[in-house]
């Protein structure tokens, strides 16, 4: 405890380092204001959106409450699939900016691919990604732990201190490991304090979000704490050690990550929109050309749709056609979320090859803005579309008016959060995977400064 | 030759060295003596045109050093306390390279009878520098010394941390450099190779020439003695 | 003498076993990058051409149907793979590759490859630019930083001074020096590049040669600057140590926080429209026109009037051609302007935001290689722009001839009229004209003149800094 009071005291006395830990809080909060705008254009869209369904609701029950509706004209009417906004958009804006908020759904367009309009965007911020606090948290956070820790015995050894300190019998990883956390802890503090802030403004109840993004963002800064130790294993002098962590972060963060995107849409490429969109309207002509003698068969696999007289309309007709076309491309697009699917599973199998990945993945899905939220998304819609079908399809093919019955059953979409129990595994297991890791680095840092090496090799 | 006339160097409130006047003729090792600060490096700093003098001058072989420092440094040579070399090169190699740039070229040969001549034999000189003792890489500072010919020798405390076989070797090399009619001007603390080796030697205290011995004063007296008179006075 | 020292300065960098590590990094990264670039750059280019070749079909084979349905029915384009994206893939992934070209709509391009992506695609993917941009400059501060600090803190440059080298020529041989082991590890990568670029179709890129002379222009200003800057520090630093983390604390300045940090800001600065926002002004103004109080109706109206004015009859069914295509020609001129006032509005705005951001390449010149290197590549927004305008006026071009189709063929008033293969055949693929080298180059000017300008001022740092040198370290 003595040590480490003094090695605070020596902090504070150090310029240098009070600029770092006021430069990392700068840069934090700038962080948690420039989020704010992302997070209030989203709120700003659901609320929009809310608004309008409850209009058109209020106008079909009040339509409904006078004369009953032709299914046809109902249908017509696209439907709003709204993505209730990220529970904490603050801490990671992840896909927020690309992933569309919401979704058309129109029977008469089932097969019309959803996701063909893109928000505007200048495409250049997209790439060059956003200043939230996922990108401080992830790339900057350990910069600055780096740049306070790096030196924790290096110097010393280089100008011989170090022997003189061993010669009085401290051990050496006790010394090293108070000071690795006396000199990481301001920024940890600083990290975890604007992570908490992050959920400042959240609508809903996100204290458990909160503390488990508290928990990864330790672990996170430990393991660097960990490499930092590790370095002062090897290096013979503080611009070594410098280096040595420099190359670390470099690793870590910046190659391993994108050398791992490449890999992962090498190996599980997507197929091409180009050529679904082709295959789409190839079928749609085939299914068009195919006309009646398609509708017949349709009324073969569906009986008890067929009206009576066999007399279908031109909406009928529509429908099955539409039925043939998705039979034909729901494969393709099956293949999409397929690969998906396998390069999310790469990305979480590999995730911990570099820690900086396990960090944002994490933190991307306790914001509710990573793959998991937005796959659930996507599936809820595929799912509501099945409904609107399921709904309007027998009511057009029989000609069966909607009633003011009808009410309660008309497809209406809300979005179902995941279960925390679901998130709250793949985090845990973020977390544990991380924190074995920074055992794996101690351990092998423990074996390079016992007393012995570090004072052979300074001399 | 070198001299220096009313050679001042002022650090902010300090004076490093005060009105210096020093004249060292070819053939002489002049021993320059003084307690830690007493301005022997600077004045050797001074001569080599790192430091701009206050006041004075410094002259190598009749160039101004303050006016042209390039110039006289080309009319010189320096060995300091630690010789520095490039450890990613071998001896041959860190000599060749700056004899180079002293503006000399020597064919292999020549490099390694210079070294040879230093003490330091081919094997040694095929090394890479990394690997070297303190007193290997002195003979090299030596060498550099020899190659490139110059009439003014600087030497920056040489023997400091050398072992006394390494020592002598050493001395044996300034003795025939002198020999050759190269001016000496040895900073040093080793009292022991002063007496020896210097033809005079002075005293510096607070930037101040405080005595001068002659080769002759110092064969009747204990150099020791009178150094420790002069600090006490 | 300079030769001498850049010589030695070579030799030495070579021997150091951390600069071998990081080239030996630097080439296989640069390596892997650019071959699996290349393999997407071909996959993804065969399958735009399927696609295109299975769309002209079905665009054909549409059957019998009235001109005006087939521009309903209309036709998807494909926006071609630029060759030079193998290198820096810019903007590409975030922009849409297929545009639906149809009557009375001009469409975004839709599908950005960055949405079927996992959320990975944040760490930025690693192709050669990116090496380049990002760990080549980490590579030079390695190489640099105790380039002169460490000389002057191991004593050697006192030695070396000692021997009446001047400064200047001593700095400026060592920059030499580090310069030539950098492109001695650089150059053949870059040949070995330039090969793989000639061995893809190139048909549609104008003045590869010049673009290619162009990155290679931009990169050498930019790792130049961080040489120049990096031994001009070295050389003003107290310590090797100081050097590295002062160098270290610009890089991450530079290349980590500054392009987010720029982006973000210039876009508060200069908003783009919200789709909602866009889409409604949009159909405002296509309703009431331009200037807000002349109803499309009422235009038609009065279209209609000047029309049987024009050829003196009372009745549109007198009229010697098909008033239906007549009007639809019309409302699409109509449409036309309000979308050229819309879109140019928008994408005007984006290239005003990307003009922003590449003029703060006076304070980070990775921004201004950014910016360069895109509009060399092709994969800029202005190459997209052009695309989007090209595939318009396809659009245009196209839905006119069908309307003209139905003004000329159809009888007045007759619904039932249907074309064929024939017309079908006669609309042209589209095909995208390349985009002109001399406007890349022009796009890339400012780029290119902000690092010729960091690369100047750092060599003026440098020649300052040389003038100065420290000797010692006290």
């Amino acid at each position: 405890m003595k040590l480490f009071a003094r090695e605070l005291r020596l902090l504070l006395r150090d310029r240098a380092a009070w600029a770092l830990v006021l430069l990392f809080a700068g840069v934090l909060a700038y962080a948690l204001w420039n989020g704010a705008d992302l997070a209030r254009r989203q709120r700003d869209t659901a609320r929009a959106i809310e608004q309008s369904t409850a209009a058109f609701d209020k106008q079909v029950r009040e339509v409904l409450g006078v004369q009953a509706i032709d299914p046809r004209q109902l249908a017509r009417q696209p439907l709003t699939a709204s993505f209730t906004p990220a529970p904490l958009p603050l801490l990671a804006s992840g896909q927020a900016d690309l992933a569309p908020m919401h979704e058309s759904v129109s029977l008469f367009r089932l097969e019309q691919p959803s996701d063909a309009r893109v928000e505007i965007e200048n495409p250049s911020r997209l790439l060059a990604g956003r200043f939230d606090l996922a990108f401080v948290l992830v790339w900057l956070f350990p910069l600055f732990l780096l740049a306070l820790a790096y030196d924790l015995i290096a110097g010393d050894r280089e100008s011989g201190t170090l022997r003189m300190v061993l010669a009085r019998g401290v051990a050496p990883w006790k010394w090293i490991a108070v000071r690795a956390i006396a000199r990481g802890a301001p920024v940890l503090a600083l990290a975890l304090a604007a992570t908490l802030l992050s959920g400042w403004s959240a609508d809903a109840a996100v204290g458990a979000r909160l503390a488990f993004a508290c928990a990864v963002v330790l672990a996170y800064g430990l393991f660097w704490l960990a490499v930092a130790a590790l370095v002062n294993g090897f290096a013979k002098s503080a611009a070594s050690a410098a280096s040595a962590a420099g190359a670390a972060w470099v690793g870590i963060v910046l190659v391993i990550p994108t050398w791992l995107n490449v890999l992962v849409e090498s190996l599980h490429p997507m197929p091409s929109r180009a050529e679904l969109v082709a295959s789409a309207r190839q079928a749609a002509g085939d299914a068009e050309r195919r006309g009646s003698e398609l509708l017949s068969s349709f009324y073969k696999d569906h009986p008890e749709w067929m009206p009576p007289g066999m007399q279908a309309d031109f909406m009928q007709q529509l429908l099955a056609q539409q039925d043939e076309v998705g039979r034909a491309i729901d494969p393709v697009r099956e293949r999409f979320a397929a690969e998906l699917r396998d390069q999310q599973s790469m990305v979480e199998t590999w995730r911990f090859l570099s820690p900086a990945i396990a960090t944002h993945e994490a933190l991307t899905d306790l914001a509710g803005t990573g793959y998991w939220r937005t796959e659930a998304f996507r599936a809820q819609v595929a799912a509501f579309k099945q409904r609107v079908e399921d709904f309007y399809a027998p009511r057009i093919h029989g000609n069966k008016p909607i009633t003011k019955d009808d009410l309660a059953a008309l497809p209406r979409f809300t979005f179902a959060e995941e279960p925390d129990a679901a998130w709250q595994g793949r985090v845990l297991a973020s977390i544990a995977g991380k924190l074995g890791l920074v055992m794996l680095v101690l351990l092998i840092a423990l074996r390079r400064i016992s007393a012995r090496v570090l004072a052979v090799s300074s001399a | 030759m070198l001299e220096a006339k009313q050679l001042t160097k002022r650090f902010q409130d300090r004076v490093a060295v005060n009105g210096l006047d020093l004249r060292v003729a070819p053939g002489e090792i002049y021993g320059l003596l003084g307690p830690n600060g007493a301005g022997k490096t600077t004045t050797i700093n001074l001569f080599l045109g790192f430091l701009s003098p206050d006041g004075g001058c410094a002259v190598i072989d009749g160039v101004d050093v303050a006016a042209d420092p390039v110039g006289a440094r080309r009319k010189l040579a320096y060995i300091p306390e630690q010789v520095a070399l490039y450890p990613r090169f071998t001896g041959v190699e860190n000599l060749e390279y700056f004899s180079a740039l002293g503006g000399r070229s020597h064919t292999p040969n020549e490099l390694y009878e210079l070294l040879e001549r230093a003490g330091l034999p081919r094997a040694a000189a095929d090394r890479r520098v990394g690997t070297y003792s303190k007193g290997m890489r002195q003979k090299v500072g030596v060498a550099l010394a020899l190659a490139t010919g110059a009439k003014v020798l600087l030497l920056d405390e040489p023997t400091s941390g050398l072992d006394p076989a390494a020592s002598h070797d050493f001395s044996q090399l300034l003795r025939r450099l002198a020999k050759e009619q190269v001016a000496i001007l040895m900073a040093t603390h080793d009292l022991f190779r002063a007496r020896e080796d210097a033809t005079r030697v002075g005293i510096l205290i607070g930037g101040k020439l405080a005595a001068e011995y002659s080769r002759r004063e110092l064969e009747k007296a204990d150099l020791e003695k009178l150094y420790l008179e002069r600090l006490r006075a | 003498m300079i030769a001498r020292i850049a010589r030695k300065e070579f030799v030495d960098a070579w021997r150091d076993g951390r600069f071998r590590v990081g080239a030996v990094l630097m080439a296989l990264l640069l390596v892997t990058a650019s071959l699996l670039a290349w393999k997407q750059t071909e996959r993804a280019a065969t399958e735009r051409a399927a696609a295109a070749a299975l769309e002209r079909t079905n665009w054909l084979e549409q059957g019998e149907k009235n001109s005006h349905s087939a521009g309903h029915y209309g036709v998807n384009v494909f926006k071609p793979v630029s060759p030079l994206g193998l290198f820096d893939r810019g903007i590409e992934p975030f922009v849409g590759t297929t545009l639906f070209l149809e009557a009375h709509r001009q469409n975004q391009a839709s599908f950005v490859p960055a949405q079927d992506a996992t959320s990975m695609r944040r760490f930025g993917e690693l192709t050669a630019s990116t090496g380049l941009q990002l760990l080549a400059p980490l590579l030079v501060i390695l190489l640099a930083f105790g380039c002169i600090a460490g000389e002057r803190e191991r004593g050697t440059l006192r030695q070396v001074l000692s021997l009446g080298v001047s400064p200047r020529a001593l700095v400026l041989g060592k920059t030499l020096g580090l310069g030539a082991a950098l492109a001695s590890l650089l150059v053949p990568i870059g040949v070995a590049g330039a090969l793989l670029f000639t061995r893809l179709d190139t048909d549609h890129v104008d003045g590869l040669g010049g673009r290619a002379a162009g990155l290679a222009l931009a990169y050498g200003l930019f790792l130049g600057t961080v040489l120049a800057l990096s031994v001009t520090v070295s050389a003003l630093a107290s310590s090797a140590r100081n050097a590295l983390a002062l160098l270290l604390t610009l890089w991450a300045g530079a290349c980590i926080v500054a392009p987010r940090l720029v982006t973000d800001t210039v876009h508060d600065a200069l908003p783009t429209p919200t789709l909602a926002e866009f889409e409604l002004e949009m159909n405002q103004d296509l309703q009431s026109g331009l200037d807000g109080h002349d109803p499309r109706s009422k235009r038609l109206e009065e279209f209609a009037q000047k029309t049987l004015k024009e050829h003196g009859v009372a009745n549109v069914m007198e009229l010697p051609f098909n008033f239906q295509g007549h009007v639809m020609l019309e409302s699409e001129r109509m449409a036309g302007e309000v979308f050229d006032h819309h879109f140019g509005t928008l994408w005007d705005r984006i290239e005003e935001q990307d003009r922003a951001v590449t003029l703060a390449g006076v304070v980070s010149p990775l921004l201004a290689l950014r910016s360069a290197s895109m509009a060399l590549a092709g994969t800029d927004f202005a190459h997209h722009r052009h695309f989007s305008t090209a595939a318009e006026q396809h659009r245009r071009e196209f839905v006119r001839v069908l309307n003209e189709d139905l003004k000329r063929n159809a009888k007045p008033g007759d619904h039932g009229y249907v074309a064929g293969r024939a017309l079908w055949e006669s609309l042209p693929e589209f095909r995208l004209a390349a985009f002109p080298v001399e406007r890349a180059v022009e796009r890339a000017g400012l780029g290119l003149a902000l690092l010729a300008g960091w690369f100047l001022a750092a060599c003026a740092a440098l020649f300052f800094a040389a003038g100065r040198l420290r000797v010692s370290v006290a």
